[in-house]
């Protein structure tokens, strides 16, 4: 079974995979017709496209050899994604200086290259140096601190 | 005669204290990002959109331009000093750059880089001078159908450009077109495709869409690498010997050339040039086997081609409206967020921006020259700084960059999902680029093409009866046969796969 799934079978997946969300996403849109081309046409045949070419990767790659599927590196895929939705939910509400903190904070988690003491050190800098460039001297409109 | 007074306008746009600051911002910035491994040009320019958005168009775009231009320089100087080419466009550079260092020519390497690159900068702003009109006047001939097609050919040649499988590559097109067709339709009043999520009614964004591909997965595959410093050579004198100069002066002059012809073609732009001169001066060379071994002609005609095609790929887009790379994505994408509508018309309508941004890219390039050769230990220096410490700045500026633009949280999230999603794609082989440029095409193929049909009448003739439609789809056919010969795959593998 996991000689089955080698990285171009997996490449061919995640293909189809988008075809389908993409298909899903069209809905009952109009096609219309060529001379009239309805919100639904061009959309409908990229879709199918992104399904037929997923299927063909698939089944063409199915009886071949390939490199495995490689490895997914957990740790800073998590921290990092992490990192940015901290800021995004918290930037609205709790300001400039916490989302940037956290976001730091977070974002240390993601390597062994980070060092606990440092981090801590790097977030100060980065809030100081946000709120200066971005709201004192761009003024964006953003809270510096929780409103 | 109007080419002075064109190039006379450009420079009294581009010579005031606030277009040469901002033109010396980009060029700065970007020198950094081209030194510094692991951030790179499309995703620098697509974080400082929003902040472009507070400039008159004619600085932003001198701005961003200058990050270009800029980043192909830093590029080069990584490349030679610590065999890392910042930029992709100085992998070329690489095989002879850092063989030139390692026998004591460091310094005179870098100058010969950087004196290519400004000759090429200098010789690509006088030829867009001349071409641009001429090429304005060849879009008045573009219909519907005309454009269609060249948006086809430029896709196509995109896809030649991308490292790894075509499949691959064309695939990541069509993902990119589906994403820019998500949000408004021209011809019907409801927003399409966005599983009903209001923030979505205005399409993608393109900025999240851009940070989440280029900047946030490239960090966490960064941190999944062990990012090693390599100690950079040491300089000891900064001037070529007349020998290396003799030997650079035909390859600039041939790079440049190359450079800048091969950087209007759709899908061009600096990596293409770069790597197109090389081989041609191996295979001029009368000691072809100097190559590799630190031969003057192999920094100086990669880093001309480089900088001309850098320059001369602003063409497509000022004068057609069409972006032809990436980086001109970006660039569309800058001239929307200023009201600007990328089209024939802008050479026209906005003249002095047209003007002004040409004339600044000279400008820029004697400003990196400056930047370049007397500041190199300082370049040198920031190499040093240990990505534990960089990686969280590049990450701020990635949130507050997609963030800004709408003052929308729901954009940072797009971007982590697209950050999410790239890692993905770019672990099992698929390269980014394409995407962006199906992206940002898209839309306006399916409003050309819908037009063009509307005018035939639902038949497809118009697309090879009308002869610079024509032309250019035979352009793709046989862009696809060559695609398709086991030669050319074999010379693109090893071209884009060069270590």
């Amino acid at each position: 079974m996991g000689r089955l799934i080698n990285s171009e079978v997996a490449s061919g997946l995640l293909v189809v995979a988008f075809g389908v969300l993409g298909l899903s996403a069209i809905g009952s849109l109009e096609i219309g017709t060529a001379n009239d081309m309805g919100p639904g046409y061009l959309p409908r045949l990229v879709a199918w496209a992104l399904v037929l070419a997923g299927l063909t990767m698939t089944g063409l790659a199915v009886f071949r050899a390939h490199p495995p599927v490689p490895d997914l590196h957990w740790r800073p895929l998590f921290a990092i994604s992490a990192a940015v939705l901290f800021f995004g939910a918290s930037i609205d509400r709790y300001g400039m200086v916490i989302a940037v903190v956290g976001m730091t904070l977070l974002a240390g988690l993601a390597s062994p290259i980070s060092r606990w003491r440092e981090t801590p050190l790097i977030a100060g800098c980065l809030a100081a140096g946000a709120v200066l460039v971005f709201i004192v001297g761009l003024k964006l409109a953003i809270p510096i601190w929780p409103r | 005669m109007d080419l002075i007074a064109n190039i006379g306008l450009g420079f009294s746009v581009a010579i005031t204290p606030v277009n040469i600051l901002f033109c010396f911002v980009g060029v700065l910035l970007g020198t950094l990002i081209g030194v510094l491994p692991g951030i790179g040009a499309v995703a620098t320019m697509s974080m400082l959109l929003p902040v472009t958005f507070h400039l008159p168009p004619a600085t932003s775009l001198i701005m961003l331009a200058g990050i270009y231009y800029g980043a192909q320089y830093g590029g080069s100087t990584t490349a030679i000093l610590v065999k890392l080419p910042g930029e992709a466009s100085s992998v070329a550079t690489v095989l002879d750059g850092y063989a030139m260092a390692q026998k004591g020519r460091a310094g005179a390497a870098l100058s010969i880089a950087a004196l290519a690159s400004f000759v090429a900068g200098t010789v690509a702003t006088l030829l867009i001078a001349v071409a641009g009109p001429l090429m304005a006047q060849l879009a008045l001939k573009f219909g519907p159908a005309e454009y269609f097609s060249l948006m086809v050919l430029g896709l196509v040649a995109s896809v030649i450009l991308a490292s790894g499988s075509l499949a691959k590559a064309i695939i990541m097109i069509l993902a990119g077109a589906f994403l820019g067709l998500v949000g408004p339709d021209a011809n019907s009043p409801m927003p399409r495709l966005t599983f009903g999520v209001p923030a979505l009614a205005e399409g993608v964004n393109f900025v999240a869409l851009a940070v989440g591909f280029f900047g946030i997965s490239e960090i966490i595959l960064n941190l999944e690498k062990d990012m090693q410093r390599v100690a950079p050579v040491a300089m000891r004198d900064l001037f070529p010997n007349r020998e290396e100069i003799r030997r650079s002066v035909g390859p600039t002059l041939r790079g440049t050339l190359i450079g800048s012809v091969l950087g209007v073609l759709p899908g061009g732009g600096a990596l293409l040039a770069s790597f197109g001169a090389y081989a041609i001066e191996k295979k001029l060379s009368d000691t072809p086997e100097r190559f590799g071994q630190g031969a003057p002609e192999g920094v100086a005609a990669p880093e001309a081609a480089n900088n001309a095609g850098a320059q001369t790929s602003f063409v497509p887009l000022l004068t057609l409206g069409v972006p032809s790379n990436a980086i001109m994505a970006v660039m569309a994408g800058a001239m929307t967020i200023q009201g600007i509508a990328p089209s024939p018309k802008v050479m026209v309508e906005h003249a002095q921006l047209f003007w002004g941004m040409i004339a600044s890219m000279w400008v820029g390039n004697l400003l990196l020259v400056v930047l370049n050769l007397p500041l190199v230990g300082l370049w040198v220096k920031l190499l040093q700084v240990p990505y534990r410490i960089l990686y969280p700045a590049i990450l701020f500026f990635c949130c507050i960059g997609v963030y800004s633009i709408n003052n929308s949280a729901f954009d940072v999230y797009v971007a982590v999902g697209f950050g999410v999603v790239g890692y993905l794609l770019i672990k099992l082989g698929f390269e980014p680029t394409p995407l962006l440029l199906g992206f940002i095409l898209a839309p306006m193929m399916e409003e050309n093409l819908k037009r063009a049909m509307i005018l035939s009448g639902g038949s497809l003739e118009p697309f090879v009866t009308r002869p610079i439609s024509a032309f250019l789809l035979l352009a793709t056919v046989a862009m696809l046969l060559l695609m398709a010969l086991p030669s050319f795959k074999r010379t693109r593998e090893t071209a884009l796969n060069a270590d």
